[in-house]
């Protein structure tokens, strides 16, 4: 622990020193450095904490002598907090590595001391969030990480588009904050104290008030994590957000809302099953919505923000089968379940990081990220062309990649799920297990969609046909990113035993048999792994046949075949918008996705334009006539803001006579 | 031994598919048609030529082929035959086995995306989009038979027949059969839902997204189509059981002989499975693209009453 500790006094040095050094290189240097060194240090640490947490050993919690009264400094590293705090160290070092690179040829100039000295703190929030064991500190941690974030996204602030961006992130995380501590109220009036330990021992809470708490928890941890329909910030934010950030904000912190999800989870005891349903519909509506919007998105970037919804809602089914077999106290499908969640929250992060990435050195090569514009970038930047590729891949959850593995487990736990009868079983394994497919198969579209428009094909414009791998910086961390994703592919089943004590822990009473049951995971995980060595293999024995077979045979080039029409150009090609536009169609009614053709008219047409329109129905459905209701309600109210001194002081007198006669009673 | 032997057989007759659908064609229009091994024939011609590449791909279009193949040849390596267990089983091996099939479809998609074409982007366009209800529709498929034996492995999945009784499961697994055809259908572009032979390319799916393959590349995907047949008919005929109709359920599980014969009967399935596919090409037309939804979601239906019967 003392090495997590270091890595969070490194975080806060280079948040000081970073805004101490001013707007200009150094600050950049020094900030994206602390980065670094606290997410090495904080692995080593992790590695060490991880290995005595797998033999058994818990590590005791630490507790700072601290004046302020209420506040207890408490913290804690166990299996739960561990498995979240990985992917901070791991993807935090690595974007600011990239982040460094890219914002040093920024044309806006940013402020560049602010935005790693918020970045760091984004970091140092986070790790104190994940090991707070104290309610007030939670909150306190979860404000830092929620606010600290929002200086990153309006980085390029000179932008209409990024302030709004920045404010609906603002507000949704807020309200999110606001119900949380609601949820800790409750909690910390029924336990009589604030601290987790406390909570954890918390035994006999009425049905009603756990449920409550429950719901209440997933409202406010889902506005950080982007269950829908909170989620409508996400894809406002990302694309807003300098690429680095968009993947730190993807590939980390919305996780966070699952992290709080969990741990609310382990203080409330043994779960009824109409919570394991809840999460599982709302992950399979969650999932289900965010790739069908996917579908719909011309910003590469809106397609990878929408594409970390749909996985944030997978996530949440994981848990939601695990909370199952809580409930239904079948230990095997409790570790699927979770399992599957845990695993694939590691590895979407891994993923997601190198897709953003990857759409960050086509924005910066470019200078946009929408697809009508882009084309042929796989031959122009053949890095960042096989790092999307790959991604895409592995984020469509297909074999021989990491994407796969959590899927797995998740479809096992859907499936497997034999046990109980009754119309809620039937349900949640038909649906769960269709869902599962249904999304996949849909998010094969929306990156065919992603990947075939910006990547493949002729470039459809001049920024496109100039287009260039980023510098050495930011290729490595690609390559680190994409090693990472093969070797956690390859080596699933130890990526596994990592999550072993997250998941005993979540299992709570059942957690006894994690250990035991482990190889039901792992042998099927291991075996998906050969499988992959083999699908490389026979790759490479079918690319020294063909090799072999055109030895001495002329390969000649020639321009794509065309059916007989001889001058295509690079505009004819299908576009995003025709290679969605059957599913699209299909799912109009509910994704309010639109094409409208101006048709040329007359003998001599001037002008002909098709255009996209996808709405996001969160908003136009929910979140609008909300806040308007909201105004309206509030507009209602302005005649007791008159701007009348003397009958302010009135108020003031009357709220203190009624606060007299209330102590009075 | 059965297991290597399955395998071989796969690799080497799986082209003979085609040939068998080509020839039944051919009779029903009263023609002679092409020889059986014409696909044989093919494939060695494909080989032995040299390759033209658009201008416009990259990488990405010559790794395609090579992607398309690899995932069927390891799909294959997962698929029981009747009695005769799969080269690779584990609990699971059912997800691998479809998202295999679906690694290969992307790999198809990609490819054809990378030559710039409209007529490629339409294929694969057509393709991800049919693939979205496709999808569903064999995992609830296979998901019967996952609920009905409690075994997540291919290989153990379907023999259980012989513990329920026969009356019970008939019903169910025709359904399921049914679904099943349906799909087999769609997977390997078919008609009602493709036709190979049109010659406009803008109402293909299959054919128009191998259009700037050539040489190798070409024969690899030819292939690939054969071999894909050969899987999704294998799944086929396990569901049907096929190889539990040799030795008497039970007692001499793992004689080499039961085996055997069950890999017979499960070979045999297959060709019969090539057999109708010819006959239903003979008999239909192509449906129009806006009804293929339906029929796809007839399939779902039919998965979904067969989950539905097992749970009563």
């Amino acid at each position: 622990m003392a090495l997590i500790l270091a890595a969070l006094a490194v975080y806060l040095s280079g948040a000081g020193l970073a805004w101490v050094l001013g707007r200009g290189r150094a600050a950049s240097i020094a900030g994206s450095a602390s980065a670094v060194v606290g997410g090495i240090l904080g692995v080593i640490g992790l590695g060490l904490a991880l290995s005595r947490l797998m033999d058994g050993h818990p590590i005791p919690d630490l507790a700072l002598a601290w004046s302020l009264p209420g506040l207890h400094v408490v913290l804690g590293l166990d299996g739960l907090s561990a498995v979240f705090l990985l992917p901070v160290f791991v993807l935090g070092g690595l974007c600011a590595l990239s982040g460094h690179a890219a914002l040093a040829h920024d044309p806006d100039k940013p402020h560049l001391g602010a935005h790693w000295s918020f970045y760091n703190l984004t970091l140092a929030g986070l790790t104190l969030t994940l090991m707070a064991r104290d309610g007030l500190l939670f909150l306190i941690a979860w404000e830092i990480m929620s606010l600290a974030p929002f200086f990153l996204i309006v980085t390029h602030d000179k932008e209409e588009r990024v302030r709004t961006a920045g404010w609906a992130y603002l507000i949704a995380s807020h309200l999110g904050a606001v119900i949380l501590a609601l949820v800790f109220i409750l909690l910390g009036r029924e336990a009589g104290s604030l601290s987790f330990a406390a909570f954890a021992s918390l035994h006999g809470l009425s049905p009603v008030l756990a449920g409550t708490i429950f719901l209440l928890g997933l409202t406010g941890f889902g506005a950080k994590a982007g269950f829908a329909p909170l989620h409508v910030w996400l894809p406002e934010a990302h694309p807003a957000a300098p690429s680095h950030v968009s993947a730190f904000m993807s590939g980390v912190l919305i996780k966070i809302g699952v992290y709080g999800v969990m741990r609310l989870l382990t203080f409330l005891g043994q779960p009824p099953e109409w919570w394991s349903l809840a999460c599982i519909g709302l992950g399979l509506f969650t999932g289900v919505w965010g790739i069908l919007a996917a579908l719909g998105q011309r910003d590469i970037k809106r397609l990878l923000a929408y594409s970390s919804v749909e996985n944030v809602g997978l996530i949440l089914l994981g848990l939601g089968l695990g909370l199952m077999g809580t409930a239904q106290r079948l230990p095997g499908l409790a570790l699927l379940g979770y399992g599957g969640a845990l695993l694939h929250m590691l590895n979407h992060g891994l993923i997601k990081s190198l897709l953003f990435l990857s759409a960050g050195a086509v924005l910066h090569s470019t200078g946009t990220l929408d697809q009508s514009r882009l084309g042929g970038l796989a031959g122009r930047m053949p890095l960042t062309g096989a790092a999307f590729f790959l991604g895409a891949l592995a984020i469509c959850g297909l074999p021989p990649l990491n994407g796969f593995c959590g899927e797995l487990l998740m479809y096992m736990a859907a499936a497997a799920n034999t046990a109980g009868d009754g119309f809620s079983h039937d349900v949640s394994v038909l649906c769960s297990v269709a869902g599962l497919a249904f999304i996949g198969a849909l998010c094969l579209a929306a990156f065919g969609r992603g990947l075939g428009a910006a990547f493949l094909g002729e470039p459809r414009s001049e920024a496109a046909l100039k287009a260039h791998d980023p510098g050495h910086l930011e290729c490595f961390v690609l390559l680190v990113l994409l090693g990472l994703c093969l070797t956690a592919s390859l080596a699933a089943p130890s990526l596994f035993s990592i999550l072993l004590p997250a998941v005993t822990l979540l299992m709570g009473k059942g957690g006894a048999a994690a250990e035991r049951l482990a190889p039901t995971a792992t042998m099927p995980l291991a075996y998906t792994a050969l499988a992959a060595c083999l699908v490389f293999l026979a790759a490479v024995v079918l690319f020294k046949l063909r090799e072999r077979l055109l030895f001495n045979r002329p390969i000649r080039g020639s321009r794509t075949w065309g059916c007989g029409y001889t001058g295509p150009t690079a505009r004819m090609q299908y576009s995003g918008g025709s290679f969605v536009q059957p599913l699209a169609d299909q799912t109009r009614t509910v994704t309010g996705h639109r094409t409208v053709i101006h048709a040329p008219l007359g003998l001599f047409p001037l002008s002909a334009r098709v255009e996209e329109r996808s709405p996001e129905r969160g908003v136009v459905w929910l979140f609008r006539p909300l806040f308007q209701g909201l105004e309206t309600l509030c507009n209602g109210l302005k005649f007791l803001q008159h701007g009348k001194a003397h009958l302010y002081i009135l108020y003031i007198l009357v709220a203190l006579v009624l606060a007299l006669a209330w102590k009075g009673q | 031994m059965a297991v290597m032997l399955h395998i071989l057989l796969a690799l080497v007759l799986s082209p003979l598919l085609l040939g068998i659908i080509a020839r039944v064609k051919a009779l029903m229009a009263g023609r002679n048609g092409p020889p059986l091994i014409q696909p044989y024939l093919d494939l060695v011609k494909l080989l032995g030529k040299s390759s033209v590449y658009s201008n416009t791909t990259t990488w990405v279009f010559k790794a395609g082929p090579l992607g398309v193949l690899a995932g069927l040849v390891v799909a294959l390596f997962l698929l029981p035959a009747g009695r005769v267990p799969a080269l690779v089983s584990f609990p699971g091996d059912l997800f691998l086995f479809a998202y295999l099939l679906g690694l290969s479809r992307f790999c198809m998609v990609m490819a054809a995306l990378d030559t710039g074409s409209a007529f490629e982007g339409m294929g694969a366009s057509r393709e991800a989009a049919l693939a979205a209800l496709a999808e569903p529709a064999l995992m609830v498929g296979l998901l019967v038979f996952v609920q009905r034996s409690g075994s997540l492995s291919l290989t153990s999945m379907f023999g259980v027949a012989a513990s329920a009784p026969a009356g019970q499961s008939t019903p169910m697994i025709v359904l399921v059969a049914a679904a099943l055809f349906i799909l087999l259908l769609v997977e390997n572009a078919r008609i009602p839902v493709d036709d190979p032979n049109t010659h406009l390319e803008l109402t293909m799916i299959h054919e128009v997204m191998i259009l700037d393959h050539s040489g190798p590349d070409l024969g690899f995907l030819l292939y690939a189509q054969a071999l894909k047949l050969w899987v999704t008919a294998g799944l086929f005929a396990n569901v049907l059981c096929l190889g539990d109709l040799a030795g008497t359920h039970g007692s001499a599980a793992g004689s080499d002989l039961a085996g055997l014969t069950g890999l017979g009967l499960h070979v045999a399935g297959i060709l019969i499975v090539a057999l109708a596919v010819g006959l239903v090409e003979s008999c239909m037309a192509r449906l129009r693209l806006n009804r293929l939804p339906q029929i796809l979601a007839s399939a779902g239906a039919l998965s979904t009453l067969a989950l539905l019967l097992l749970w009563r």
